[in-house]
């Protein structure tokens, strides 16, 4: 009696077992499509896109690293007003962009901004969720200046001005 | 501190009437920590935690607003409500206003600000309250001690212009306001402040000095009683009335010196601080100094850290050596009189005098406060927007004080006072 009670007891765990196995392959295999997602970002490029009336030319790492941190608020050389637009910290690209160009991990970015916000420093970035709401920002506003990546043989798209690019590991 | 109100209104007031550009907006945001503590003491209070689990002494809510209706200027406005002050005219959770300013972008690389701002003192002055800036549960006491609580904000002009160079940017700031509050007992007013902060950083490593000149009136309204008797003594012995100007500060200039810095090496977060505060000599001569290390590791979204630091405030030598040397005159002058007077008066005139010199000896006692203390925790990302965190700090007191821990009566009895302490705290902090 006692032994097909354990055994009901063991049936009756075989549901819970299997969504234990479902979650962990789906784990995998976003672990899977995260990788394969790098993959694909390891080949491409990130662009610094101002919009075409801009009239700076070009900015170094540097100026790329001040301006998205905050430290730089004006257009340097032509002290012009700068609206500085970011992808959300959701986004793969945003997380590449920080960790690669602008030499910071998304925890201390965080970190940074709410210091940088509190402290009566400035604004911070305006969000957008996509890389085509980006673009579309660039290319209405003069002041904006943004980020974007290119896969190998693509072009940059029309109305953007390039300031600074460079291929991600 | 009303001139800043009628100021910052009256730009915003003007500029308000331009004809504003499309594109200016308002952004508000926020920040909130909600804390729960204890100490293993009942007898003492550190910050307003005692023996008892309490939620006030670290839960803040704080409210921002910016505005910018045209290019290169801002209004930013920032209400924060404390659980706790250490200003005993606040009441807990009393709406303040912390930041209210005009901001305006003069060069390409200079901002201005007018109006209600934090004073730089330490790295973190700026965003004292926002635990989810940093990785602790609250700054270090020992670099961010709380008797700095009267001079975290100011009514004044602030400048900062950044040098850009090769391999760094050097971003300077110069400040001058005024303010005034009060620190538990005592009241300050900050009549004027001045000072410049130097702050250069690289890549992963930043390292910042600052210098602040403090012009202050420091009156504990406790010693007011001490200060009568030794200004009637003087009428016996002139030196106690050089003693009474010690239990005060009248126009008296504080020099603050800190040098910070912040490295980020080998996935390490380092992070040491050290200050000094300069007295004028000939008044209220209380030197104090601390200084913390720091050491945070992340591992994905845990950030394990420990910090030592140590603290200590001195009041100076020459203000015991003043006291003794006009109490042995005291002594002298009244022995002088034996065979003159009844020695029963004499002896009642010597008792009063003990009273008097123990009574002034304590007072300055109360201001000697030395301790060292070591803390671990560690912060969790629980959301995108929000860290959980804990920590652990022992404390060890020295100089038969008991540190940053406060009596609850003034007139606890020093010599049973336990020689350390322990305190645990957890915080949730949100920022949206």
């Amino acid at each position: 009696m006692q032994q097909s009670f354990l055994f009901l007891r063991f049936v009756a765990l075989i549901p819970y077992l299997g969504l234990l196995i479902i979650l962990g392959i789906a784990q995998v295999s976003f672990a899977e499509d995260e990788s394969l997602e790098s993959e694909k970002i390891k080949k491409i490029e990130v662009l610094v896109v101002v919009n075409p009336a801009n009239p700076v030319e070009k900015l170094t790492l540097k100026q790329v690293k001040q301006i998205f941190l905050g430290r730089m608020r004006r257009f340097p050389g032509v002290n012009a007003e700068m609206d500085v637009v970011d992808l959300s910290d959701s986004s793969e690209l945003h997380y590449q962009f920080y960790q690669q160009i602008v030499n910071m991990d998304p925890t201390r970015l965080k970190r940074y901004r709410a210091r940088y916000l509190f402290s009566g420093q400035g604004r911070l970035p305006k969000i957008v969720t996509s890389e085509s709401d980006m673009i579309f920002f660039v290319q209405k506003r003069a002041a904006a200046v943004g980020y974007i990546a290119l896969k190998e043989g693509e072009q940059t798209p029309e109305g953007l001005k390039v300031l600074f690019r460079q291929t991600l590991k | 501190m009303r001139l800043t109100f009628v100021l910052v209104g009256m730009v915003f007031l003007l500029t308000s009437s331009f004809e504003i550009q499309a594109e200016s907006e308002w952004d508000f945001s926020g920040f909130a920590t909600l804390g729960v503590g204890k100490t293993n003491r009942d007898s003492l209070r550190y910050i307003d935690y005692d023996g008892d689990w309490s939620v006030d002494s670290d839960s803040v809510l704080g409210l921002q607003a910016v505005f910018e209706p045209i290019d290169r200027l801002s209004f930013t406005g920032q209400l924060v409500a404390r659980g706790y002050s250490f200003d005993g005219d606040v009441a807990e959770y009393e709406v303040d206003v912390e930041w209210l300013f005009a901001s305006f972008d003069l060069f390409e690389n200079g901002r201005l600000r007018i109006g209600r701002l934090r004073t730089p003192h330490q790295y973190y002055s700026s965003s004292l309250e926002i635990g989810y800036s940093y990785v602790w549960v609250r700054p270090p006491a020992d670099g961010y001690p709380f008797l700095f609580s009267p001079f975290t904000q100011m009514d004044g002009v602030d400048y900062t212009f950044n040098i850009y160079q090769e391999n760094s940017d050097l971003e300077v700031k110069l400040l001058i306001g005024e303010t005034e509050a009060n620190f538990l007992l005592n009241e300050v007013d900050l009549e004027r402040v001045w000072g410049i902060t130097l702050l250069n950083r690289w890549d992963d490593l930043s390292i910042r000095y600052a210098f602040l000149d403090h012009t202050l009136d420091f009156y504990i309204p406790d010693y007011d009683p001490l200060i009568d008797l030794l200004n009637q003594a003087s009428a016996l012995v002139p030196g106690y009335a050089e003693s009474a100007k010690f239990f005060r500060l009248d126009d008296g200039r504080m020099r603050y010196h800190s040098l910070a810095m912040e490295w980020y090496v080998a996935n390490w977060h380092i992070l040491a601080e050290r200050y000094e505060f300069e007295p004028p000599k000939k008044q209220l001569n209380n030197r104090n100094r601390g200084w913390y290390v720091s050491f945070a590791y992340p591992f994905e979204r845990i950030t394990p850290y420990v910090v030592f630091g140590a603290y200590k405030s001195l009041m100076g030598k020459n203000m015991y050596d003043q006291l003794e040397e006009t109490y042995q005159s005291a002594i002298t002058l009244i022995d002088g009189f034996r065979g003159v007077f009844p020695d029963d008066i004499l002896d009642a005139q010597l008792a009063d005098l003990n009273a008097l010199n123990d009574g002034a000896v304590f007072g300055l006692n109360l201001y000697r406060v030395s301790q060292r203390s070591y803390s671990i925790g560690a912060r969790y990302e629980v959301l995108a927007n929000a860290a959980l965190k804990a920590e652990l700090q022992y404390t060890e007191f020295a100089l038969g004080s008991t540190g940053h821990y406060i009596g609850k009566t003034l007139a606890q009895d020093r010599q049973t006072d336990p020689n350390d302490a322990m305190s645990i705290t957890i915080v949730l902090d949100v920022v949206f």
